[in-house]
């Protein structure tokens, strides 16, 4: 296969994320310009910004299920809500301290963005925004703030460093900075589940499965894993040999894709495999790996599944996204035991 | 473009033209071909000449509304229509490599976190191999042919048959015979990072074929031992015809550990076919 190769961010790109219908593909990075292209001719079709746009990294970047409103999360310590279409900004509004991750509900109406903490003024904190209501996007007013707790033993905020939301929008999924995994109820208005040693360090991504029962998460402990998705029950582990910072589950077959590589700082202190920075497949169940995909000269940083399943995108460190075919190869393959 | 009228020759002509106004668009088939003329900041010109393919396809109406409708904005507003060459290019081709059975993998990871493996230090005394005498798969060979093997695989002639059992748990790459032995063909090599790339699938050479074999037949033979990647007849390069040899590909070093061992030396229709390890061809 022949990949391809966009060229439009200036740093290390952050986040990638197709739209339902898989034509649009939105990137966003460090540089402060989140991007959408079409995904199928790589032709790019337009900036978030720099009008009215972020002044520092965009962490996280999501669309609505109609492709009519995007939703971005920046390091400037605010969330800005975009006109899809046109790249007009429709509301923006400041928060206490950066945003770390965002993501719109099933409905599309409603979306949730995660804080970080900053030193011990200001708490980490998880906060549901509804579009149609005038009060949330002018005012304070919000569904759901709701503030992560503290570690018991040396006090550290337990930030929320992904959040997605569970089947029905009846539930969000928080992965911490700690490796702990959480459940919110928004009935109930509060934390329900907790999963303290779901990993050992930061998860960095949370991605569902098509149907929403399952979530894979991509922690810096070099593991991914597979959670159900309402009771937060570990179910498979998929061991990488480096830190992943993201992982995908195909729509149409078992596999499971992750994208990591060693920190670009500890790149240079790493022998000649050179921090090993392919795209893997594991296969769901076996939690076997059985291929890979180079390309990348800085650690994978997010990585997408199309939503048919029949080509797959990596956003890396080194600024690129690259969009890959699925050839036959991959799809003759299959795993004999 | 500075020409004098003596040398300037009709194609310098064209690129002159094309070189004022807008790109020129030629359509042939299903092919756009676009032709522009890009001039960089030294005033030095350059013939760019973009192909593109018209792809048909059929999508959801709102997919197609986007894509016929929506204008670019932002920091592409004024983009020309179409893929802009500065922000989207073709990479390189890939290949996405396959790993296949769990040894595979562990052996990888293994050699590459760096250390002497435990089995450089072991070597089969009939073929020199990195593994237990007991467990070769060439037990049952004649004397001949082991000293054959024994000569192929590089274990060195003084570790033939009357070497003790503690003599041939020394590594083999040892000065038993004071020669030198190339890293690559010491027993128990586990490739450089190079050598170990995902795509060098386990293959045999199967030779001494009935010339009437076709590719299902061997399928049909082989697939027994394992899930083949790939079959190719040796055919000769003019008249095409089938010259009596084949490779056959498994996903798996297993597989072709047991496919050699069964049907090496065996009857097919009229011929005794034999099976070995194909030679990786050089680069």
């Amino acid at each position: 296969m022949r990949p391809l190769l966009l060229q439009g961010h200036e740093r290390a790109i952050t986040q990638i994320k197709y739209n339902r219908d898989g034509d649009l593909l939105f990137t966003c990075s460090k540089d402060k310009l989140p991007t959408v292209w079409h995904s199928q001719t790589g032709e790019r079709l337009g900036t978030y910004g720099p009008d009215n746009g972020h002044n520092g990294a965009v962490w996280s970047i999501d669309v609505s299920w109609d492709s009519k409103k995007v939703v971005t999360g920046s390091g400037d310590a605010s969330w800005r809500l975009w006109d899809c279409e046109t790249g007009r900004m429709i509301r923006a509004t400041t928060t206490p301290t950066s945003v770390r991750s965002v993501s719109f509900s099933y409905s599309g109406h409603l979306f949730l963005y995660a804080t970080d903490a900053q030193g011990k003024t200001s708490s980490a904190a998880v906060i549901v925004k509804d579009t149609r209501d005038p009060s949330h996007m002018q005012g304070d007013a919000c569904v759901l703030s709701l503030e992560t707790f503290q570690n018991e033993k040396d006090k550290s905020v337990n930030k929320v460093s992904s959040a997605v939301w569970g089947p029905f929008d009846e539930s969000i999924i928080c992965g911490h900075n700690n490796g702990g995994l959480s459940l919110i109820e928004l009935r109930q208005n509060d934390f329900t589940i907790t999963n303290e040693n779901a990993h050992s360090a930061t998860i960095m991504d949370i991605q569902k499965s098509k149907d929403d029962i399952m979530f894979v998460t991509a922690s810096k402990d070099t593991k991914a894993k597979l959670f159900d998705s309402t009771t937060l029950e570990e179910l498979k582990t998929y061991k990488a040999d480096r830190p992943v910072n993201s992982a995908a589950i195909s729509p149409i077959k078992q596999h499971i894709l992750l994208g990591g590589g060693q920190e670009a700082m500890q790149v240079t202190t790493t022998d000649i495999r050179q921090g090993k920075f392919e795209a893997r497949f594991f296969h769901m169940v076996f939690e076997e790996e059985f291929g890979r995909v180079k390309g990348h000269f800085g650690p994978i940083n997010s990585v997408a599944f199309h939503p048919d399943g029949n080509s797959f995108s990596t956003g890396g460190e080194d600024g690129y996204v690259r969009v890959h075919t699925l050839d036959d190869t991959y799809f003759d393959f299959d795993l004999t035991f | 473009m500075q020409n004098n009228d003596q040398d300037l020759v009709w194609a310098d002509e064209l690129e002159e033209r094309l070189g004022e106004g807008a790109p020129s668009v030629r359509r042939v088939g299903n092919r756009k071909i676009v032709t522009e003329i890009v001039e960089d900041e030294e005033g030095k010109k350059t013939k760019v000449v973009t192909e593109y393919m018209t792809v048909t396809k059929r999508v959801s109406k709102a997919v197609a509304e986007r894509k016929r409708n929506w204008k670019k904005f932002g920091d592409a507003a004024n983009d020309p229509p179409g893929a802009q060459t500065r922000n989207t290019k073709i990479a390189d081709e890939v290949a996405m490599q396959f790993l296949t059975g769990r040894e595979d993998v562990m052996a990888t990871e293994q050699s590459n976190t760096g250390g002497l493996k435990l089995s450089a230090q072991v070597s089969c005394r009939i073929c020199g191999g990195d593994h237990w005498t007991t467990q070769c798969n060439f037990q049952n060979a004649s004397q001949e042919e082991k000293d054959m093997l024994m000569r192929k695989f590089g274990g060195g002639a003084a570790a033939g048959p009357s070497v003790s059992d503690n003599a041939a748990m020394e590594p083999s790459d040892g000065g038993a015979t004071g020669k030198y032995v190339a890293p690559s063909r010491r027993a128990g090599f586990q490739g450089t990072a190079s050598a170990q790339q995902g795509d060098q699938l386990p293959s045999v050479r199967v030779s001494n074929l009935p010339t009437d074999v076709k590719e299902e037949d061997l399928r049909d033979l082989f697939e027994q031992f394992g899930k083949i990647k790939k079959v190719y007849l040796g055919k000769d390069k003019r008249t095409q015809e089938f010259k009596g040899f084949a490779f056959v590909t498994f996903f798996d070093q297993h597989s072709a550990d047991k496919a050699i061992a069964a049907v090496n030396g065996h009857r097919y229709f009229h011929m005794i076919l034999s099976v070995d390890w194909a030679n990786p061809s050089k680069p």
